[in-house]
């Protein structure tokens, strides 16, 4: 039997960098390919030459044993290949049918009209199909994130897709719904459907995948059945050779406990976090995208529900439990996304430094600001970050990615915060800034500062984090120090090979 | 139960407008003798007739999440227009006061959908224009309408329906129909969900926006022709003020002040009704006038505070 689908030595350079390296795949009818590797190894590109996103120097695409052209998202389309992203599109007050069928609706027998039986009707076909209950006159407002998947698989079936790609579908989901997920891609796979199924976790891909695929640094490292390989062997193989980086440095041993976090519980993201952070430490949150990292943080400083557990806070007062708003407001968070909530873009750098303490600038009895003691410390801070910036009055909006980054530092350090939580502090950086924040991190935590480090890249997990919580589906699952901290063993403890002790 | 507690809110969310206007109804009927008759009901039908013709094509812009304040203005420039066609056949002069609401419409739509301009303050600052325009015919006076515009607003079918306030209805059966039954209804509600998504999906927002407005400036058109026929004449309080009391009906009437969400019936229909039985059952229990505008706000406030709520609802 010939492949379905066959991409053959496929190559696409982008300025400074070879994202695909000759790379091939093929995919039977009937049948499920586990396509892996860590961010950046090229996964997304090679997707986006089958989606006509980008077309590539060298190699090409065939289905059912014929050359296709993919120059436009269309192409795709029309060749029967279906994507179903991470990030769905919907529009929340239509229909589950309408939302199907939006871009073609069938027309009625009256002019202008929509025949919206015949669209139920259809949806109702690709709905039942995939054996799912959601109503084709539902409004998409009201499923969860779950079931708008599967209307989003239900569009793809609707639409004749004969391939259909999956891009890290598990990772918004609860555990429950990752059930139902994976039963329509058997379903699919029964139907003779040819999937790829893009995933972090080894244990979907044993579960689900015929066929296994690695890429790293844009080149094919591995592929062959699944049946016939060790979680083991793929982690080798996802993570390569490791070089041996500069002689372990010296990691800090703990201070006094400061934050103890028991039983941290919410339905369906986080099953019971135990977690201990202490003085003068980096603790490192490890894990892949859906373990609850992020849920975790979020649900401590109130901003998501906490269903159960406890928090306590050590200071100079002693051990006492206290409320997930006191901690926010004692804790300095240095969110994923600095545009969008960590900074006044429009703003002054000086603005949004004194923001987080307006408190101690005020003087007099009408309690006014003194901006002359606001620029003050906003020039120290602009020298200590060594923020590159005519001056304190520059808008926040004209400074660079890392710039931007040491000014959301600055505004935090700004409140001298026993608590310091980051989240990806360094994505969209560029390096000298990345090192120059690294270097301050690292100061905060020998004054004494308590920092909780998130990052999805594992070589600033590596570089400075003084103990590693691993989570997986919602849970510590390991924990590490000393020199365990390494790429090897992180990968290994997120992916669930066992390597790594609990 | 938790389930059934969310399933009672987002009923009462719903439909707990529909039972508030009954209720209403009701207790008007019980406190005043003169409420629940005949009379007074071709009365609250002529009344509500000028706001329902407005609100219909009102309702369809807000669905597009934009909004159009000059309506009010249209329906006298319409009216004016009426005015200067006295003279013509009063089946012509009609057609022109619709096609100059339309023109604004288009125009209207042309600066917002395909100029990308605000359509707060675009819309705010052509009501003056407009209303402006209208004044140099009309002089800032009275004027009076052809006879034979005249003599329509006063037909009645079986001597008592108002014909005026059947032709308002048929506009917004219309309008009703157009969104609810065609692709360009779908469109409408799409792009009031999310106007980038709806373009990356491949609809036409900007001519569906574009039809939108068109459809509007032809809905205050003929509100304002309406009234110019059942006066008889065209005075310069024709459409003042409207803007305000239209949209407070269409939200009151559940349309969402944030796009993609609402009806012209029931929702838009019974969001007129009711401002305008307030207005009429008070009167009827002899109330002082006085009190109609606080009631009214009172009511104004609660659908926008419901409008946000729901819409929080749905970016969560």
């Amino acid at each position: 039997m010939t492949a379905k689908l066959k991409m053959e030595g496929v190559s696409k350079v982008f300025p400074g960098v070879k994202a695909l390296d000759n790379v091939s795949i093929d995919v039977r009818a009937g049948e499920v390919l586990g396509l892996v590797g860590v961010n950046g190894a090229g996964k997304s590109t090679l997707m986006n030459v089958l989606g006509g996103i980008y077309m590539p120097e060298e190699g090409h695409v065939a289905i059912d044993g014929r050359r296709v052209e993919l120059r436009r998202p269309a192409d795709a389309d029309s060749a029967g290949i279906a994507f179903i992203h991470q990030e769905l599109l919907y529009f929340p007050t239509l229909t589950v049918a309408e939302n199907m069928f939006i871009s073609h609706l069938p027309s009625g027998q009256v002019p202008f009209s929509v025949d919206k039986r015949a669209a139920r009707r259809r949806a109702q076909q690709a709905l039942d199909q995939l054996g799912s209950a959601i109503r084709p006159s539902a409004r998409m407002e009201m499923l969860s994130v779950g079931e708008k998947q599967v209307v989003e698989i239900a569009r793809a079936v609707a639409q004749g897709a004969d391939i259909v790609i999956f891009d890290e579908p598990s990772s918004s989901l609860s555990i429950k719904e990752k059930e139902s997920l994976f039963a329509i891609v058997r379903k699919l796979k029964a139907e003779g459907k040819a999937i790829i199924y893009i995933s972090h976790f080894l244990d979907e891909i044993e579960e689900l995948c015929d066929n296994y695929a690695v890429l790293r640094n844009g080149r094919l490292v591995g592929s062959g059945s699944v049946a016939e390989v060790t979680r083991d062997k793929i982690v080798e193989l996802i993570v390569g050779q490791v070089v041996s980086g500069p002689a372990a440095r010296q990691r800090r041993k703990s201070g006094a406990p400061r934050l103890l976090l028991k039983g941290i519980r919410r339905e369906g993201f986080l099953e019971g976090v135990d977690l201990e952070l202490n003085c003068g430490e980096v603790l490192g949150l490890w894990g892949l995208m859906g373990s609850g990292r992020t849920e975790l943080i979020r649900s401590i400083l109130g901003l998501d529900p906490l269903e159960e557990g406890s928090i306590t806070l050590n200071d100079s007062s002693g051990a006492r439990p206290i409320a997930q708003a006191e901690l926010l407001a004692r804790t300095a968070y240095v969110t994923e996304n600095r545009r969008t909530d960590g900074l006044f873009l429009e703003e002054a750098i000086w603005k949004n430094i004194s923001a987080t303490n307006l408190e101690q600038y005020v003087s007099g009895r009408m309690r006014v600001l003194d901006k002359g003691v606001e620029a003050k410390t906003a020039t120290s801070m602009i020298k200590r970050l060594t923020i590159r910036a005519p001056d304190h009055t520059t808008r926040a909006a004209n400074l660079s990615g890392g710039n931007q980054q040491k000014v959301v530092f600055a505004k935090w350090l700004n409140r001298q915060p026993e608590i310091l939580i980051l989240d990806e502090p360094t994505r969209g950086v560029d390096v000298g800034a990345k090192r120059e924040i690294g270097e301050l991190v690292e100061s905060l935590a020998d004054a004494g500062t308590s920092v909780l480090l998130v990052t999805s890249e594992i070589e600033e997990m590596v570089a400075l984090a003084d103990r590693v919580a691993v989570l997986r589906g919602g849970a510590v699952a390991a924990e590490m120090q000393g020199d365990d901290i390494n790429e090897t063993e992180l990968m290994a403890a997120a992916i669930g090979t066992g390597a790594a002790r609990a | 139960m938790r389930d059934d507690l969310a399933r009672a809110k987002r009923i009462g969310m719903e439909y707990g407008f529909y039972l508030l206007l009954l209720a209403i109804i009701l207790v008007f009927t019980v406190i005043s003798n003169s409420f629940l008759t005949i009379s007074n009901w071709a009365q609250i039908a002529i009344a509500s007739t000028f706001l329902l013709a407005a609100a219909a094509g009102l309702t369809l812009v807000l669905i597009n999440g934009e909004i159009d304040l000059s309506i009010g203005s249209i329906a006298y420039v319409a009216a004016t227009v009426v005015y200067l066609t006295a003279d013509v056949p009063a089946g012509v002069s009609v057609l022109a006061a619709l096609v100059a609401g339309l023109a604004i419409g288009l125009f209207n739509g042309w600066l917002v959908a395909y100029l990308g301009m605000n359509s707060l303050l675009v819309t705010l600052g052509l009501m003056i224009a407009y209303r402006g325009v209208a004044l140099v015919f009309t002089e800032g006076t009275v004027k009076q309408a052809g006879d034979g515009v005249a003599a329509l607003g006063q037909l009645k079918l079986f001597g008592i329906v108002p014909v005026i306030f059947l032709v308002a209805l048929a506009f917004l059966f219309i309008f009703q129909w157009v969104l609810r039954e065609t692709k360009l209804g779908t469109f409408w509600l799409a792009i009031g969900n999310n106007e980038d998504s709806a373009r990356k999906i491949g609809i036409p927002v900007r001519r569906a926006k574009l039809a939108a407005y068109a459809l509007c400036g032809i809905s205050a058109a003929a509100s304002g022709t309406l009234l110019a026929a059942y006066l008889g004449e065209i005075t310069t309080f024709t459409g003042r003020g409207m803007e305000f009391q239209a949209v407070a009906a269409v939200v009151i009437g559940g349309t969402s002040l944030f796009g993609g969400r609402g009806n012209v019936f029931p929702g838009t229909i019974c969001g007129v009704l009711l401002l305008i039985v307030i207005n009429n059952g008070l009167g009827t229990r002899g109330v002082s006038p006085f009190v109609y505008p606080f009631v009214a706000g009172a009511l104004i406030f609660i659908a926008i505070y419901l409008d946000s709520i729901k819409n929080r609802a749905r970016q969560a």
